[in-house]
C-alpha cells in the first residue's frame, strides 16, 4: 500500500503541475483537464493509501466507503462522463445538463415508486400506461372546464385506485405481480388510444396557464418537474431509511414469510406500496402532459422499464429487500447521462434503447463479481474462525 | 449369482452435523432390509448417498463387489438403482404414463413419442398394482396416495436391482398398503436388493427379513427381524450416552399458575387437541416430524387458521387472526426454519431484532435509532452473540448465533413474552450452542415465561421438558411428566398405530 501511495503521489504531482500550466498558457483543452483531472486523483488516492498505512481508523473508513455499491456506481458515472466529455466538449454545458435532467423526470419519478416496489419484492409492470392515462384523463377533464385542481386530485386517485386494483390481484387473488400488472398494463395502453382515438388530446393555454406552469416553470435553471423529483427522491430516502414503514418494507421485501411471524402485514404493505406506485406514476403522467401542452396516448411508454432499469443499476435487488433512494438517483442520473451521451456524440436516438441495455448487463456483471468476491471473503472468514 | 449392496466406511458431514460417520452395513438380494433409527440418525442421507444425490466425505459403496461412487443421480439410475424418497418427485402437470416413463419415454426415430405404445405399456403397470387410474390422467388431480404409488411405479418400471423406499406407506390408505406389499414381496423372490425405511413398528416386523439400526449416525447393529422383537429394537434404536450437557443445567423449579389453555384445538392438521401450560413450565412436544406439531403451534399463534375449539391466555379466551394478534398479547415463536421463516437473512442482526417492536422504537414520524442500536447491543451481549457489530447480516452468522438473533427478538426488554413457542430450536447447531440453548430456556422459565419446546432430538426433549406431550398424527396420544417419560416409551407412543 504504501509503494503504490508513493507511486501515485511522484505521477499525481507532475501532472497536476504539468495540466494547470498548460491549461492557464497554451490552453489546450481537453489534454490539460485530462491531466489535471489525472493529477487530483492520484494525488488523492496516493494520499489516502499513505495514511491508511498508519491509521488503522483510515483505513476502515476506506474500506466501508470502497465497499459500498453507490462508490462503484458513482465511479462508473465519473468514468462515462469523461469519455462522453472527450469525444465531445458540448457534453458538458449548462444547455446539455438541464437537457439530461429534463429527460430524466418521468423515468425518475417512475423509478422511485418501481424502487420501493422491487424492495419490498414485488414489481409493477402497469406504471407506464397507467403515467399514460393520467395524462390522458388529465387533458380530457381540463378540456371539459373542471378546474385544474380538482383534475389533478381527480386523477390521482386514479393512480391510487389503479394500485388498488394491482394489491387487490397480488394479494387477494395470489396472482404472480408480473403477470397481472402487465395485463393491466395492456387494458390501459390500448384504453388510451380508444378513448382518445390515438390522437393527443391538447390542452389550452388559454384555459388552464396555471396547470401548463407546472411543467415550464423554471427555477433557477431547471425547470419544476425536475425540483419534484429530486424533493421526491429524498422524501422516499427518508422514509426507507428513517421510518418503521420503510423499515417494514425491506422485511417484507427480504422475505416476507419470516416478516409475517415476526408481526408485520406483508399484504398490508405490499397494498401501500402498490397504491403508492399508482399514485406516483399518475403524477409522473401529469406532469409530463403540463410540459407537452397535451395528454398523449403514446408518451411515458417504455419509460417505466428505464425506471427499472435505473433502480436495478443503483443497486436496488430485483429479489428484493436491499437497495437505497442515493443508488436510485446515481442509476437515474448514470442511464440519462449514458443516453444523452450517445445522442450528443452523434449516435442516432435509437441508440439509447441499445444502450439501456448494455449498461444494465454491464451492472449485473459488476453486481455479479461483488457478490462473488463477498461470498469469497465471507468462506475465508468462516474458515479461519 | 446372488446380489449384494455394500456401504463401506461411509461418512458425511453438514454444517455443524456429523450425519454419517464410518457406516458400514452390507444386504443382500432377495431379502427386504429395514433401515431403522430416529429422526436425524442417517437413513435418509445413507439413501441419498445409495441414488447419487450426495457425494460421501469417505467410503464407498460397492454393488455386487464392484465399487462405484455415484456423483449423480444418471449415475446411479444407470447402475440398476431406485430410491422413492418421501418427498415425491411428479411432473405434477403432466399425464401419468410420461412420468412412469419419464427417462424412457419410447421416442420413435423421428424423435416423436410413441403414445400408444407408451399407454399399453402404462396400463400393463397400473394393472399390476390394481390402481383405479388412466395412463392419460394428469398426476397432479389424483390423491396423495395415487400420486405415492405412481411414485413407486416409477422404480418399478426400470426393473432395477435395487430399490430403496424411504417411508413409502406414510401417504398410503390399508389398501394401497395391501397392494405395495405384495409388490414388494414379489420383487424379493426376483432376487432384488430392497431397501426398507420406516418408523411403522408393525411394518417392519410385517415384512422385512433383516433391520439395520442406526442412531446419530452411527451403526448400532444389525438384527434379523425373526430374531428380534419390539422392545429389543426400541432400546437399539435409543441407547445412548446423554452425557453431561442436560446435567449441567440450572432448572427452573417454580412453576405457577395456567397461563395457556388450548381445548379441544381442530386445524386442517390438528384432530382435537387439549394441553395447558403453566407459568415457568418448560412443555415438551415430542413426536415424529409431520406429527402435527409445528402445525399445533402455528395455529396457536395466529399463523395458521382454527376450525374450531378455543384458546384461553391467562384465562381469557383468544382468537389470533394474525401472528401480530399472538406477538401483542405476549406469545413468541420461534420458528421450525432459522433461515425460511425466523430470519430476514439478507438484513442486519439488528434489523432482525427489531422487527416485532418497530411501532415502539419511533418518536413520531422516525425511527429512534439509537434506542435501536442499544436494543441491538443488549441482545448481543446478553446472549453473547459472536458478531463485531450489530450490522452483520445475519446471513454471515452461525446456525446458534442466528438463533440466539432471534431469541434476542423475542425477550428484548421492549416484549412483553409470556409465552414461548420453540420449534426445533437447536436443529443443526453445534454442542456447545445446544448447552448455551437449555440454560436459556431454563432461564427464561425462571422469569416466569411459559416455554414450549418442540424437538425431534429424543433425549433433549426429555432431559429439558418438565412435562412431556407426544403427539403422532395431529392428535395427542401421550402426556408424561418428565420422571415417568422413558426413551422408550415415547418412542412407543410416537409410533403406535
Amino acid at each position: 500500500m504504501l509503494i503504490v501511495g508513493v507511486i501515485l503521489i511522484v505521477l499525481g504531482v507532475p501532472a497536476l503541475i504539468v495540466g494547470l500550466a498548460t491549461l492557464l498558457t497554451v490552453g489546450n483543452y481537453s489534454l490539460s483537464v485530462s491531466l489535471v483531472i489525472f493529477g487530483v486523483i492520484a494525488l488523492g488516492l496516493g494520499v489516502l493509501s499513505v495514511l491508511s498505512n498508519r491509521r488503522e481508523n483510515i483505513r476502515r473508513a476506506i474500506r466501508k466507503v470502497v465497499g459500498k455499491k453507490e462508490f462503484t456506481l458513482i465511479v462508473v458515472l465519473a468514468v462515462i462522463v469523461y469519455i462522453f466529455w472527450m469525444i465531445n466538449h458540448n457534453y458538458i454545458t449548462l444547455f446539455n445538463v438541464r437537457n439530461i435532467f429534463n429527460a430524466a423526470f418521468v423515468m425518475g419519478t417512475l423509478a422511485i415508486g418501481g424502487a420501493c416496489l422491487l424492495i419490498g419484492g414485488k414489481i409493477d409492470l402497469s406504471a407506464g400506461s397507467t403515467g399514460m392515462m393520467a395524462g390522458v384523463i388529465i387533458a380530457m377533464l381540463l378540456g371539459m372546464g373542471i378546474h385544474w385542481i380538482t383534475a389533478l386530485i381527480i386523477t390521482l386517485v386514479f393512480g391510487a385506485v389503479t394500485g388498488l386494483i394491482n394489491a387487490f390481484f397480488v394479494n387477494g387473488m395470489n396472482f404472480v405481480p408480473f403477470i397481472s400488472t402487465l395485463a393491466v398494463s395492456s387494458v390501459y395502453g390500448g384504453l388510451a388510444r380508444v378513448m382518445t382515438n390515438a390522437q393527443n388530446i391538447p390542452i389550452s393555454s388559454q384555459e388552464h396557464p396555471v396547470f401548463l406552469a407546472l411543467g415550464s416553470t423554471n427555477i433557477g435553471v431547471f425547470p419544476l418537474p425536475f425540483f419534484i423529483t429530486i424533493i421526491l427522491l429524498i422524501v422516499y430516502g427518508v422514509i426507507l431509511s428513517s421510518t418503521k414503514f420503510g423499515r417494514r418494507v425491506y422485511m417484507v421485501g427480504g422475505n416476507s414469510t419470516a416478516a409475517r411471524l415476526a408481526g408485520i402485514n406483508p399484504k398490508k404493505i405490499t397494498t401501500l406500496l402498490f397504491v403508492n406506485n399508482g399514485v406516483l406514476a399518475s403524477l409522473a403522467g401529469i406532469l409530463m402532459a403540463a410540459r407537452m401542452h397535451s395528454g398523449s396516448p403514446s408518451a411515458i411508454l417504455g419509460s417505466d422499464l428505464d425506471g427499472y432499469t435505473a433502480a436495478i443499476l443503483g443497486g436496488v435487488a430485483f429479489v428484493g429487500g436491499s437497495g437505497s433512494m442515493l443508488g436510485v438517483f446515481i442509476g437515474i442520473v448514470l442511464l440519462s447521462s449514458f443516453q444523452n451521451g450517445l445522442v450528443v456524440t452523434g449516435l442516432g436516438a435509437y441508440y439509447r434503447v441499445i444502450a439501456s441495455g448494455l449498461l444494465l448487463i454491464a451492472a449485473l456483471i459488476l453486481d455479479y463479481f461483488r457478490e462473488n468476491s463477498r461470498i469469497r471473503a465471507l468462506r475465508k472468514a468462516r474458515h479461519d474462525s | 449369482m446372488e446380489r449384494t449392496l455394500e456401504f463401506v466406511n461411509i461418512s458425511k458431514a453438514f454444517p455443524g452435523v456429523q450425519a454419517l460417520n464410518d457406516v458400514s452395513v452390507q444386504v443382500k438380494g432377495g431379502r427386504v432390509s429395514a433401515l431403522m433409527g430416529e429422526n436425524g440418525a442417517g437413513k435418509s442421507t445413507l439413501l441419498k448417498i445409495l441414488s447419487g444425490d450426495y457425494v460421501p466425505d469417505g467410503g464407498c459403496v460397492r454393488i455386487n463387489g464392484e465399487e462405484k461412487n455415484f456423483t449423480s443421480p444418471y449415475q446411479s439410475i444407470k447402475a440398476s438403482v431406485s430410491v422413492i424418497y418421501q418427498e415425491r418427485q411428479l411432473l405434477n402437470a403432466m399425464s401419468v404414463m410420461e412420468n412412469v416413463f419419464i427417462d424412457d419415454l419410447h421416442e420413435s426415430k423421428f424423435g416423436f413419442l410413441n403414445k400408444s405404445e407408451l399407454r399399453r405399456k402404462t396400463q400393463e403397470i397400473i394393472d399390476s398394482f390394481e390402481l383405479p387410474v388412466k395412463p392419460s390422467d394428469i398426476v397432479g388431480h389424483l390423491s396423495i396416495a395415487h400420486q405415492q404409488m405412481i411414485e413407486i411405479m416409477k422404480a418399478y418400471r426400470r426393473d432395477s436391482d435395487i430399490i430403496a423406499f424411504d417411508e413409502p406407506t406414510a401417504p398410503l390408505t390399508d389398501r394401497e398398503i395391501a397392494v405395495l406389499f405384495r409388490l414388494i414381496g414379489k420383487l424379493k423372490e426376483r432376487g432384488k436388493i430392497i431397501l426398507y425405511v420406516s418408523h411403522r413398528m408393525a411394518e417392519i416386523f410385517q415384512i422385512t427379513d433383516d433391520i439395520v439400526v442406526l442412531k446419530d449416525g452411527q451403526l448400532v447393529t444389525t438384527f434379523e427381524t425373526s430374531q428380534t422383537n419390539e422392545a429389543e429394537l426400541v432400546k437399539a434404536m435409543v441407547g445412548r450416552d446423554i452425557g453431561d450437557t442436560y446435567a449441567g443445567i440450572r432448572r427452573n423449579d417454580k412453576i405457577g399458575d395456567t397461563l395457556l389453555e388450548v381445548k379441544n384445538l381442530v386445524t386442517e392438521d390438528i384432530n382435537n387437541v387439549s394441553f395447558t401450560l403453566r407459568r415457568g413450565e418448560v412443555l415438551g412436544f415430542a413426536g415424529l416430524v409431520g406429527a402435527g406439531r409445528t402445525e399445533l403451534m402455528r395455529a396457536v399463534f395466529g399463523a395458521d387458521p382454527v376450525i374450531s375449539g378455543d384458546i384461553l391466555l391467562e384465562g381469557k379466551s383468544v382468537n389470533f387472526k394474525s401472528p401480530k394478534e399472538a406477538i401483542d398479547s405476549g406469545i413468541a415463536l420461534c420458528p421450525e426454519d432459522r433461515k425460511t421463516q425466523g430470519l430476514v437473512l439478507s438484513r442486519s442482526i439488528r434489523d432482525n431484532i427489531s422487527m416485532p417492536v418497530l411501532p415502539k422504537l419511533s418518536k413520531r414520524l422516525f425511527m429512534d435509532t439509537k434506542a435501536e442500536e442499544s436494543l441491538a447491543a443488549s441482545a448481543i451481549s446478553k446472549f453473547a452473540i459472536k458478531t463485531p457489530t450489530a450490522e452483520k447480516l445475519t446471513l454471515e452468522l452461525s446456525g446458534g448465533n442466528q438463533q440466539k438473533v432471534i431469541l434476542g427478538r423475542w425477550t428484548s426488554n421492549l416484549m412483553d413474552t409470556k409465552i414461548l413457542i420453540l420449534d426445533e430450536p437447536t436443529k443443526g447447531i453445534d454442542v456447545g450452542a445446544k448447552a448455551e440453548i437449555y440454560q436459556l430456556i431454563h432461564d427464561f422459565a425462571s422469569q416466569g415465561i411459559g416455554v414450549i419446546l418442540i424437538s425431534s432430538e429424543l433425549t433433549e426433549v426429555l432431559n429439558v421438558s418438565d412435562y412431556i406431550i407426544v403427539m403422532r398424527s395431529g392428535r395427542i396420544t401421550g402426556r408424561l411428566s418428565r420422571h415417568e417419560a422413558t426413551e422408550e416409551r415415547v418412542i412407543e407412543l410416537s409410533m403406535m398405530d
